[in-house]
């Protein structure tokens, strides 16, 4: 009976695991300018059919808790592509500390508070000196909600 | 621009990881290349009921597309001095890819007919005007790359990202031509699908949007459409030469100051060039009439026969020549004085702006 009770416990967990109550989509979008009916010049975000170097991407993380149980200690780590450079002050998330890494994801903090080498010198972090993004959500997730990631980028 | 979205695998970020590091070696002199798949992956970490759940990845990937702009500069700073009947005079263009890709270019040559060139009005057209590129790139702070060849290729061939090449444009000059026209010539470069080495190819044309198969276009070079015109040219320079001959009568004349039997008459011709271009191979030739003698060895004339000052410097003889004993090859043939056939070497130049004089004596017969 006990090992009849583990192995429903074993199928259950993995039942739940391929279950991935948590499901995240990626979103690329760049920016335009338009004029609207009043003849004044307003931006929008549309889909990134074309980007050529010298434009802003805008990446939305969108991770909605499709499960029945609430999600813990939630953290969405975003590298940096080669070839985009971080646009200071853009990463954004409700709920959620945002921090970067200067050393490819080794190791995280607030932006104000890293600090690069450069030439035997060391300096305050700038933007183009980030690798990596990551949000970590202060509370939990709970089943059916859905939260998001943003930030934006310059194609070098 | 195609995007990807979904969960990823191990092999599949290992995949990116790659292809990231492969980027990260590639130059950016003008920007990601074009083609380049820019994939950005999201990791979510979790736990549920304190049990952590296994990772989740997200990727988005976009190719980037082509930046299309370059420049059309001419390389001389004026207009290039021709004189009328000279051949294959040239000047230069320099065609800079400022895109993220290497590419093509299409070439066209057109006269121009009317207008102005370099802020002058266009008033010719040169003979036989064609182009060619240089066989190499052109290198800015060194070697600038080898000279155009008349048979050169008529197209830019792949040329790469952050580089240059050298147009040269060619053109005679009738010899009906006067001093001070010009002929304006423009060059017109289209843009042009690179990918095959050796063949030109087709104009790009703008992107289309949603096609997320192909690079797209995107112009943005500055007079736009992947076009770029520049006009550089010629303009006819000419020696402007006038010629005065004058006489004064300077001793045997009894106080009369005419130019009577025994008198010693001194001819005085100058050739004023009063043109920005210098007259080379100027000869002078001037009749004696039968009824005078030339003085010979004047002592005024620093011990010649013949006194020549090229604007202020006197000309020395050369060396004999024709075999008379006077030490001086300007002679007095037949009759004729002739000076610069066989003065110095390379004869006379009367330089723009400057003045030729030439002196002699004669003594009157008398009766």
């Amino acid at each position: 009976m006990k090992i009849l009770t583990s192995l429903i416990l074993i199928l259950a967990a993995v039942a739940a695991a391929a279950q991935e109550p948590l499901e995240v989509q990626t979103v690329v979008q760049k920016q335009e300018t338009f004029v609207n009916d009043a003849g004044e010049t307003e931006r929008r975000l549309v889909a990134a059919d074309v980007v050529v170097p010298g434009e802003r991407v805008f990446y939305t993380i969108t991770f909605t808790n499709s499960g029945d149980e609430p999600a813990d200690n939630v953290v969405i780590t975003n590298p940096i592509a080669a070839g985009l450079v971080y646009i200071d002050g853009t990463a954004f998330g409700p709920g959620a500390d945002i921090q970067f890494s200067v050393d490819d994801g080794r190791s995280f903090a607030a932006a104000d508070t890293l600090t690069v080498t450069e030439d035997g010198q060391s300096r305050a972090a700038q933007a183009s000196d980030f690798t990596h993004i990551r949000w970590v959500m202060r509370s939990e997730l709970a089943a059916g909600a859905q939260a998001t990631a943003r930030f934006a980028a310059i194609l070098e | 621009m195609k995007v990807v979205n979904g969960n990823t695998g191990l092999m599949l970020r290992l995949g990116m990881t790659i292809a990231a590091l492969m980027l990260g070696q590639q130059a950016m002199a003008v920007g990601t290349p074009a083609g380049t798949s820019i994939d950005n992956t999201v990791n979510v970490d979790y736990e549920v009921d304190g049990i952590n759940q296994t990772d989740l990845t997200s990727t988005v990937s976009f190719v980037v597309d082509r930046r299309v702009d370059f420049t059309l500069t001419p390389l001389g700073g004026a207009l290039v001095d021709v004189i009328p009947g000279a051949n294959d005079r040239f000047f230069d263009l320099l065609l800079t890819n400022t895109s993220n890709s290497p590419l093509d270019f299409n070439l066209l040559l057109t006269q121009l007919a009317g207008g102005t060139v370099r802020g002058v009005a266009d008033t010719a057209d040169m003979n036989a005007a064609e182009y060619a590129v240089s066989a190499g790139i052109f290198v800015d702070a060194g070697t600038p790359g080898p000279d155009p060849l008349q048979s050169g290729p008529q197209y830019v061939d792949e040329l790469p990202a952050d580089a240059a090449i050298r147009i040269r444009v060619w053109g005679d000059a009738d010899l009906a031509l006067t001093n001070g026209l010009v002929a304006g010539i423009q060059i017109d470069a289209t843009a042009a699908e690179p990918g095959v080495g050796g063949t030109e190819g087709v104009p790009l044309v703008d992107g289309v949007a949603n096609d997320d198969l192909t690079i797209q276009n995107v112009f943005a070079n500055a007079a736009g459409g992947g076009v770029e015109d520049e006009t550089d040219g010629f303009i006819v320079v000419t020696a402007n030469l006038l010629v005065t001959k004058i006489y004064d009568v300077i001793a045997g004349d009894l106080g009369s100051g005419l130019p009577i039997p025994g008198a010693t008459v001194e001819y005085t011709v100058t050739v004023v060039n009063s043109n920005v271009t210098a007259a080379d191979n100027v000869v002078i030739t001037d009749s004696i009439d039968g009824d005078v003698t030339l003085d010979l060895n004047v002592a005024d004339y620093t011990g010649n026969d013949i006194d020549v000052v090229n604007d202020v410097t006197t000309l020395a003889c050369d060396v004999e020549i024709n075999g008379d004993g006077d030490g001086c090859d300007r002679d007095v043939v037949s009759g004729v004085i002739s000076v610069g056939a066989a003065d110095l070497v390379g004869g006379i130049t009367v330089a723009a702006g400057t003045t030729l004089t030439i002196r002699y004596r004669v003594t009157i017969a008398t009766p």
